[in-house]
């Protein structure tokens, strides 16, 4: 293919180029001689011109070369750019046709841009797409060829075969070789032949047609074969092939006889079925009918319309059931009553669809059944069951219901309900008594059931029948001449029924209903409404019987609820009592309030005095009474001999026991008496014994007596407890004491953390009591807030340490109940079990120190040691200055000497403030440091007061001296007491403003020196009077004046020592008066703290 | 001539710092009523006050606080001249104005070097 083109295509190069440079030589050579032709005609050309004209033109030759060969380069150029594209179609083209080869037949070929080119390929392409499409409608008959079940063969006009399916070669053996374009004829036999030549003339013609006949097989057997032949028919109408189907004929033949036996098979049950069944088709039209239908139906049923199998004049009616059948699709069935023979009958008439394969119902069958029978034993059965219900529910009512009254409405009405009843009562036997009475009733008048509310047994229709106890009916109550003097015959009711409620043991009440109109009672009614009375008269039974049980066991409970509440009263009162004489009233309280007793005492066994009263809560009787004398024995004392309870009880009970003097004779009726174990074992016989008296008879019954037993044993505990708790107490409050005097906060715990004791300190601190924090978790004692977590952490830790054994103090602040921040100290210490054998730890100690005070005191030290640093200043100042200046020797004339004098003066007043501390420090030592020896105060007082002359003149404050009679000698310390007065002198004088005046007056007071020191200063401003004489306290005008804030505290101080007084009194603005009181001979051991 | 006014209840310290002043030429005032002091200032201008701290009545840190809120008297400068050394005291007096903090016991030389430093004296000084 590829050679031929090529080859075509330089023969088209050649041709072309021939055609084109031939034309184009010759002519151009032609035109060049013509052009030397007439040249020549007009001059005739030199030869050496002719030359050079023929070597320009050349030869035709040489010239059809050089210009064939360019031409033909650029045609072959040309060819060879148009010729490449063409090769690619035809490529294209070639690999569609390959695609195609190869079973694609959709491959299509891209559209080249030539024209020519584009119209083969666009036929290829719509050629491809038709053969595409031939291909699957191929495929699909072959698909739907061998899907086939029955075998087929085509035969052309030839007959030939042209097409089989596998389907053939499965009925028959034979290949699609074998039997393609072989004649049909070859495969039957002579006979075959004819009929087959005869089907596929008919088929030619265009009729379908169907023969049997045998087809000689591949195996050589002959087959009997079905065929149904039809034509197949051209475009224009003609009959192109025919087509025949083969089926295998003896499988068919088997399929008819089967069928044929189903069918005589469903024949016969049709036949055997007592209903009547029809069939029928869409036409309604009756097509089979089986024999009970067929001779209910003379004449034949086949080809008529279904209602003439029921006897339905017209079948158009809607509800039909076969058109319903065929409408919906659905069985259907329906009752149809008609009377027939003057008697009602029932049919169910069953229709139901019969489908075809495509599921469309094209028949229907339709059965009727008679249900006269079944519809007449229906109603009975429904009838029995509502009977039956109603027995049931009243029965259900009676035995839910536990309250008679509540019964009998629901028993009546469904009575009623049931027998169609339009009044009824209840009357109830009285259970002692034989009167009947009314407890429930309908639809009677109540002007008659006022007039008619009880009878007794024997009256009357219900004392009839409640005394025999048989059922009682009438039809007609007004024209019964039973119930001739009956008081019902006046209810306008005419039937009547009466039935006793029979229960198991008697009858328990009748049950009467009534209907205005007549009623004949038949026996089952008697039946149904006797059995209603009877369930009703047992109910009732059982109901009292509860009733009984009931309260009985109402009355139990109320008792046992009644003597636990007590024992819980009782226990209360144990608990929550420690004083034993009040815990033993109220036991006693308690006690006689339970067993109803009238007088309640407790006597305890005296050595002397026989049995004295230790408790009687009743009043009137005195503690510690023996109310029987020494001779008599009393209940009680025979109580404690047994070791038992003792009763007394009788007519004459006062003879069964000893009435005490104390209690009124004749007033007690019977008594009772508990011995009560007191102390600890059971070796010591009891003590103690509780007498209760009553005013009417009574015998403690077996619960009382283990209740009193329970209850004396009880006392025993409590008795116990409060004597553990008067003696634990004791201690208690001893230690307790202890604990409330130290100044730090105690908090005992045990090793779970709940405190076990709490002294007030702690108690303040945590804004709680001792009581309320006893029990509490240590740790929520104080306040919780954030101030107080560390406190918290602290005190777990310390638990823990100390449950270690190990004790621990740890500084920090914790905020008290009343907001304070207070700085502490938290010690805990463990507190070892002693019982333990390895000295395990019973609980912690927290001691909770307040730091303030001694913060304070700090504070005040290093006040002091400032102030007295302060003091020194001044003097060392002036002697280290002068010195200095004295030996520089730079003074001023003559004032050495000054200098010198001032010197020592400043040398004295640091001995003087050396002094006083050195006095602060002795005095801390006790009145033993005093040195003592007799003076004379009148000297003594007026040293001092010259002492000051000079330092009050500068100030120009006037000092008055006075000492009234003589003073007597006072055994003193001359130094200390000197120290009182230049202290009380100095501040007089400092604290007076100029021109004040200071006035000393001194006078003997009995046995003592009377001193007044009074000033006109300033005084002592309020805030500042109680904390005079605190040591280091220095009063807010001291703030820029020399001082050490321990004048008045010492000179306090030493006044005490010598058993003297003290007093300041002061008022703001106009001056301090001092009063001081020295005894002439201190008392040993006496140290006045008076202020 | 610089005159300087010293206010001290103290009577030797008083003498004591006059002598000394007076000797190094300047004019020295003695006050020991502190009560009086700040009207004495008023009166008397001097260049320099010397305070002493603790007094009976008003204190010296009242009077210095009296100078310096007076506009006519707040140049002057003022020397205190007290047994108060802790620093807090100190503080305090500076924030009240004191130009210069001398703690006692002290030396009269230091003194009036200190004197001598602030008014940048010498040339009253009789030689």
């Amino acid at each position: 293919m590829k050679k031929s083109l090529i080859t075509g295509f330089f023969i088209f190069l050649l041709t072309f180029t021939a055609a084109i440079i031939a034309p184009l030589v010759f002519m151009t050579e032609y035109t060049g001689r013509t052009a030397m032709d007439r040249m020549e005609k007009l001059a005739p050309l030199l030869p050496e011109q002719k030359f050079i004209y023929f070597n320009l033109l050349g030869s035709s030759e040489e010239r059809f070369i050089a210009v064939g060969f360019y031409i033909f380069l650029i045609a072959f150029l040309a060819s060879l750019f148009l010729g490449s594209k063409i090769l690619k179609a035809i490529k294209d083209l070639q690999t569609a046709a390959d695609a195609v080869n190869g079973g694609k037949p959709a491959a299509a070929v891209p559209l080249p841009s030539d024209g020519e080119l584009r119209d083969i390929a666009r036929a290829f392409n719509s050629l491809m797409l038709a053969l595409g499409q031939k291909d699957a409608e191929l495929q699909r008959k072959n698909h739907y060829m061998g899907m086939m079940v029955d075998a087929l063969w085509v035969i052309n006009d030839e007959n030939l075969v042209v097409e089989i399916n596998p389907a053939f070669t499965r009925l028959l053996g034979y290949e699609p070789e074998d039997v393609l374009n072989y004649r049909v004829f070859e495969f039957v036999d002579e006979e075959g032949e004819k009929i087959l030549r005869k089907h596929l003339l008919g088929c030619a013609q265009g009729h379908s047609s169907s023969c049997e006949l045998r087809l000689i097989s591949k195996p050589g057997s002959l087959k009997p074969v079905t065929i149904s032949w039809s034509p197949i028919f051209g475009e224009e109408g003609e009959v192109t092939e025919c087509l025949g189907i083969l089926r295998d004929f003896m499988k068919e033949t088997e399929l008819r006889s089967a069928l044929k036996e189903a069918l005589d098979y469903q024949r016969a049950i049709m036949d055997s079925m007592p209903e009547k069944l029809i069939v029928l088709d869409q036409d309604l039209r009756i097509v089979m009918a089986n024999k009970a239908a067929s001779d209910a139906a003379p004449g034949g049923l086949t080809g008529k319309q279904c209602h003439w199998a029921y006897g339905y004049e017209d079948c158009t009616a809607a509800d039909c059931p076969v058109k319903k059948v065929l409408s919906t699709g659905g069985p259907q069935s329906e009752i149809i009553g008609r009377i027939a023979g003057g008697q009602q009958v029932h049919h169910e008439v069953i229709a139901y669809p019969v489908e075809n394969v495509q599921g469309a119902v094209r028949h229907v069958v339709v059965v009727f059944r008679d249900i006269t029978e079944k519809r007449r034993f229906e109603a009975e059965i429904k009838k029995k069951n509502t009977e039956l219900g109603s027995l049931l529910d009243i029965s259900k009512t009676l035995n839910q219901s536990l309250k008679s009254e509540e019964v009998f409405a629901p028993v009546i009405e469904k009575l009623l309900a049931l027998m169609g009843m339009d009044g009824g009562c209840v009357f109830l036997l009285d259970e002692m008594g034989p009167e009947l009475s009314l407890k429930y009733s309908k639809g009677l008048s109540a002007g008659f059931l006022e007039e008619n509310k009880t009878f007794t047994t024997g009256q009357d229709i219900p004392g009839k029948v409640a005394s025999t106890g048989r059922i009682f009916t009438t039809a007609d109550l007004t024209a019964d001449t039973r119930t001739e003097a009956s008081a019902f015959r006046h209810t306008g009711m005419k039937a009547c029924l009466a039935t006793p409620m029979q229960g198991n043991e008697k009858v328990n009440g009748v049950i009467m209903l009534f209907s205005f109109a007549g009623r004949e009672w038949t026996e089952m009614d008697e039946d149904l409404i006797g059995g209603a009375g009877q369930a009703a008269g047992m109910a009732l039974e059982n109901i009292r019987r509860y009733e009984k049980m009931r309260q009985l066991f109402t009355h139990l409970k109320w008792r046992r609820d009644e003597e636990r509440k007590k024992v819980a009263q009782v226990a209360a009162a144990v608990a929550g009592i420690s004083d034993p004489d009040r815990m033993l009233d109220s036991l006693l309280v308690i006690l006689q309030d339970l067993m109803q007793s009238d007088f309640i005492w407790l006597l305890e066994r005296d050595e002397t005095k026989g049995l004295v009263v230790r408790s009687a809560p009743g009043g009137g009787i005195s503690r510690g009474l023996a109310p029987y004398g020494k001779d008599v024995r009393g209940l009680e004392a025979d109580a404690l001999e047994k070791g038992g309870i003792l009763t007394a009880i009788g007519e004459n009970a006062e003879a069964a026991f000893t009435v005490p003097p104390c209690l009124e004779a004749g007033r007690y009726k019977a008594a009772c008496a508990i011995p009560v174990p007191v102390g600890e074992g059971g070796g010591q016989p009891p003590k103690w014994a509780i007498g209760l008296y009553f005013r009417r008879f009574r015998q403690p019954g077996p619960e009382d007596l283990s209740f009193l037993r329970m209850m004396a044993d009880i006392l025993h505990m409590a008795l116990e407890k409060a004597r553990l708790h008067k003696e634990a107490s004791l201690g208690k409050s001893m230690a307790g004491t202890i604990l409330d005097s130290i100044e730090d906060g105690i908090i005992a715990v045990d090793p779970h953390g709940s405190v076990t004791a709490i002294n007030r300190t702690a108690a303040v601190m945590a804004g709680t009591t001792g009581a309320e924090a006893m029990g509490r978790v240590f740790t929520g004692l104080f306040k919780d807030n954030a101030e107080n977590a560390r406190l918290n952490l602290l005190l777990i830790e310390g638990l823990t340490e100390s449950l270690k054994g190990r004790h621990q103090y740890r500084e920090l602040a914790m905020m008290t109940a009343n907001g304070m921040l207070l700085p502490i100290v938290l010690t805990s210490y463990p507190v070892l079990d002693e019982g333990s054998e390895g000295g395990g730890v019973a609980g912690v100690v927290f001691a909770l120190r307040d730091l303030t005070r001694n913060q304070e005191i700090t504070r005040l030290k290093n006040e002091f040691v400032r102030a007295v640093s302060q003091e020194f200043k001044d003097p060392v100042s002036a002697i280290l200055g002068m010195s200095e200046m004295l030996m520089d020797g730079e003074l001023p004339a003559g004032k050495e000497a000054l200098y010198l004098k001032a010197i020592l003066s400043e040398g004295r007043q640091i001995e003087r403030i050396m002094t006083d501390y050195l006095n602060l420090a002795e005095i801390d030592g006790g009145p033993e440091r005093l040195r003592l020896s007799p003076l004379d105060m009148g000297k003594l007082i007026a040293d001092v007061v010259r002492e000051f002359g000079p330092a009050a003149a500068r100030r120009g404050i006037g000092i008055g001296l006075e000492i009234k009679g003589g003073l007597r000698p006072v055994e003193g310390d001359a130094a200390k007491l000197k120290y009182i007065l230049r202290n009380l002198l100095e501040n007089a004088i400092t604290y007076s403003g100029e021109n004040g005046s200071v006035r000393i007056e001194a006078a003997m007071d009995a046995d003592a020196i009377a001193l007044t020191v009074k000033d006109t200063g300033w005084g002592i401003p309020e805030a500042d009077r109680p904390h005079m004489g605190e040591k280091f306290y220095r009063g807010s005008l001291s703030g820029d004046t020399k001082g050490t804030g321990l004048g008045l505290s010492l000179s306090k101080q030493i006044v005490q020592m010598h058993g003297g007084t003290i007093n300041i009194d002061s008022i703001a603005g106009e001056g301090t008066t001092i009063r001081l009181r020295l005894p002439l001979r201190r008392q040993p051991g006496e140290q006045n703290n008076g202020d | 001539m610089s005159k300087i006014m010293v206010i001290d209840d103290e009577p030797f310290i008083l003498m004591m710092i006059e002598d000394k002043l007076k000797r190094a030429g300047f004019q020295v005032i003695t006050q020991r009523d502190s009560s009086t002091a700040a009207e004495r200032i008023r009166q008397e201008r001097p260049n320099l006050v010397i305070l002493d701290w603790i007094m009976p009545g008003v204190s010296g840190i009242e009077i210095c606080r009296e100078i310096k809120s007076d506009a006519e008297l707040a140049k002057i400068p003022v020397v205190m001249l007290t047994a108060r050394g802790q620093e807090d005291d100190e503080r305090l007096g500076l924030k009240c104005g004191v130009d210069r903090y001398i703690v006692k016991p002290f030396s009269p030389k230091a003194l009036l070097e200190n004197v001598i430093e602030i008014l940048g004296a010498g040339e009253d000084r009789p030689a």
